[in-house]
This record gives structure tokens, C-alpha cells and sequence, in this order.
């Protein structure tokens, strides 16, 4: 692979596979990190397969994301996943079907950013708070008076309508 | 709703209600690469190889390249069937560090309990290329070796065809002699 070809790949792919790592369960400087690792793993690589197939080569680049992240995790004292090589499979299955759908994404992004809107208020302000305030379960717990378990259950909830809407939006159907 | 589609969306979130963007990583990673040992050479060094390829062709017109031996090759992605999934531990001598792997020319494989290759031995005799993680454990390991020591052991697995991967590096030959 030619520098011209890697400079090409990461345009193309550097966006998703951060999603992808952080989806996976990297925070933010670690995911920054593993997407370096792994397009200089892809640039070293003799394994790539036709790179002018987008989907192949995207498919190719999350396994090599998937390992990074999973080499990350057993490195680390105190994992931020359970991860295994079965759990990596099924995230990279939901991840395809769900995200992808033979796809770029993007319609998945704008239907979830449709629907965010569409939140009413106090879904919303749960939202805002965890997501835009970076407010721990502990703290929103305590602002609404309410068990810190019961707050992870209203904000799966929560996350459980935004999904429920989005595959409404996109023509998907119930799961 | 399973727990990857709720860790999709939470992912998500973060982009889309807290503002998180992908970070443009493309300098970065155009600039590890270019640390490659033969992105760094000199226009004078190459100039050399050209000569010396010139004065080859001359002195030996008729004298065709001697072909590559399988044995010296270095074994890269994908790995043979064989060997993958192997996990366990390889001593020899270390051949070149590079940035983000070593290669090691092995003389003995040994497994350990988790291992899945069928066959480990068939990486004896090969020079292979492990990859290596970002622990500072290793790159401090890492900087006590150079290329030409011998023997060294280093501790492998690998996952599927993905190629394999060091996570400790030692001086001596560490690989069970009593693996079978």
C-alpha cells in the first residue's frame, strides 16, 4: 500500500471507525489513539483485500479496529467492556445491520438527530444533562431524587424510544 | 432493546446531542507512517542502491537474481492456516524493530494452554512479524533490545488471521522445551 492509498483510506473510513471504536467502548483520547494504530496496522498489513470496494475495505478496517480495541482491553487493568472475541462479533453484527445496513451511516446520525429533537422535554433535558453536560447517573440520580439504578433504567428507556423512533424514521420496522 | 443497539445509540449520543466529532486524524497517522524505516531514506542513500543495482547489472549481466527462500521471507498477514490462532511463546533472534512491530527470525515455537493453531512448529525457521501494543510495559522492554540479539523470547497470540502479536519481550530462550 502507497501513502497516496492510506491518505485516501483515512479519509474515507477515519470518522467511522472512530465511531466504531467508540461505539465498541473506547473513550475519546483512546479511540484517537486505536484509529492511528490501526491504519498504520492496515498500512503494514499484506492482507488488504480490493481496496476499491468501499464496504470490503471498511469491513477490513474494523477488524483491525475490533483487534486493536480488544489488545487495548487486555492491556488495561480495568477494561471498560467485558470483551471477548464473541462479544466483539456480536457488536460488529449490530453495528452492520442495525448502523450500516449496506451504508455509510449518515442516515442513521440524521433520523437519531430528527428524533432527538422531537424528544419531549424532560426525556430531553435527561439527555442534554448526560450527553451535553456530561453528567454522571450518580449526579442526575440525586437531581431528580431518584436510586442511581433507577436512573440507568429511565435513561435506557430513554435511549430505548430514541431507537424506537429512528427505526420509524428509516423504514425499519420493530426488532 | 439488546445491550449493542443500546451502546449504539448511547455511542451515538455523544455526537449527536453532545457535540463529540470524529477528530481529523489524518496528519497524525501520514506522519507515522512516514517514520517507516524506508520512508526515511535519503535521496543519497537511494542514489547508492541505484548505483549498486547499476554495477550489478554490469558486472553480472547473465547472472539472474537468486530467488527468494521461502524460509527468509517474512511471514505477515494473513497468516497460513496453520498457525493461526497460535498463542504461546517464540525465541530467536530478533531481526529488526521497527515502530509498530518487530521481526523475529524463530527457531523454536512453544505453545501455551490457549493456544487454537494447529501446527506452531510450522513457524520455526520462518522470520515473522509481530506486532506490537502500545503498552509503555513493552516499549520499555522494547528499548533495551537491538536487532541481532539472540537468544530472545517473545509472548504471542494472535486472533484468527490478524497476524500476531507480542506482549512482552525477553532476553533469553524462554519457549518450553517440553511442548510437544
Amino acid at each position: 500500500m502507497t501513502r497516496e492509498t492510506l491518505e485516501e483510506l483515512v479519509l474515507a473510513h477515519q470518522n467511522e471507525i472512530y465511531r466504531y471504536l467508540r461505539y465498541l467502548g473506547a473513550d475519546p483520547p483512546a479511540a484517537a489513539d486505536l484509529v492511528q494504530d490501526a491504519f498504520l496496522a492496515a498500512f503494514q498489513s499484506a492482507g488488504a483485500p480490493d481496496l476499491a470496494d468501499p464496504r470490503a475495505r471498511a469491513a477490513w478496517l474494523r477488524e483491525i479496529a475490533r483487534l486493536r480495541f480488544l489488545m487495548y482491553c487486555r492491556r488495561r487493568r480495568s477494561s471498560p467492556v467485558a470483551v471477548s472475541s464473541e462479544w466483539l462479533e456480536r457488536a460488529e453484527a449490530t453495528w452492520s445491520a442495525e448502523f450500516l445496513r449496506d451504508r455509510d451511516g449518515f442516515d442513521y446520525l440524521e433520523a437519531l438527530q430528527r428524533c432527538l429533537e422531537d424528544l419531549p422535554g424532560k426525556e430531553r433535558e435527561l439527555v442534554d444533562l448526560r450527553y451535553r453536560e456530561g453528567k454522571s447517573r450518580a449526579e442526575m440520580a440525586e437531581r431528580f431524587q431518584m436510586s442511581e439504578d433507577g436512573m440507568k433504567s429511565l435513561l435506557r428507556r430513554v435511549r430505548g424510544a430514541l431507537e424506537a423512533c429512528v427505526r420509524g424514521k428509516l423504514g425499519l420496522g420493530e426488532a | 432493546m439488546s445491550d449493542e443497539r443500546d451502546r449504539l445509540v448511547d455511542s451515538l449520543l455523544h455526537e449527536v446531542a453532545g457535540g463529540e466529532r470524529p477528530p481529523d486524524l489524518r496528519e497524525a497517522i501520514l506522519r507515522r507512517a512516514g517514520r517507516r524505516p524506508w520512508g526515511s531514506l535519503t535521496v543519497g542513500m537511494a542514489a547508492a542502491a541505484l548505483l549498486g543495482i547499476g554495477a550489478w547489472i554490469v558486472l553480472e549481466p547473465g547472472a539472474p537474481p537468486p530467488p527468494p527462500s521461502p524460509a527468509r521471507e517474512i511471514l505477515e498477514v494473513p497468516l497460513p492456516r496453520e498457525v493461526q490462532g497460535f498463542q504461546g511463546w517464540l525465541s530467536g533472534t530478533l531481526v529488526s524493530i521497527e515502530e509498530s512491530s518487530v521481526v523475529l527470525d524463530v527457531r523454536r515455537a512453544s505453545r501455551s494452554r490457549s493456544n487454537r493453531a494447529a501446527d506452531p512448529r510450522a513457524l520455526e525457521g520462518r522470520r515473522v512479524r509481530l506486532h506490537l501494543g502500545r503498552s509503555s510495559e513493552l516499549s520499555r522492554q522494547l528499548a533495551t533490545f537491538r536487532p541481532g540479539d539472540d537468544p530472545v523470547t517473545a509472548d504471542v497470540w494472535s486472533e484468527r488471521d490478524e497476524g500476531l502479536y507480542v506482549t512482552r519481550l525477553r532476553a533469553g530462550d524462554h519457549a518450553d522445551p517440553g511442548d510437544p
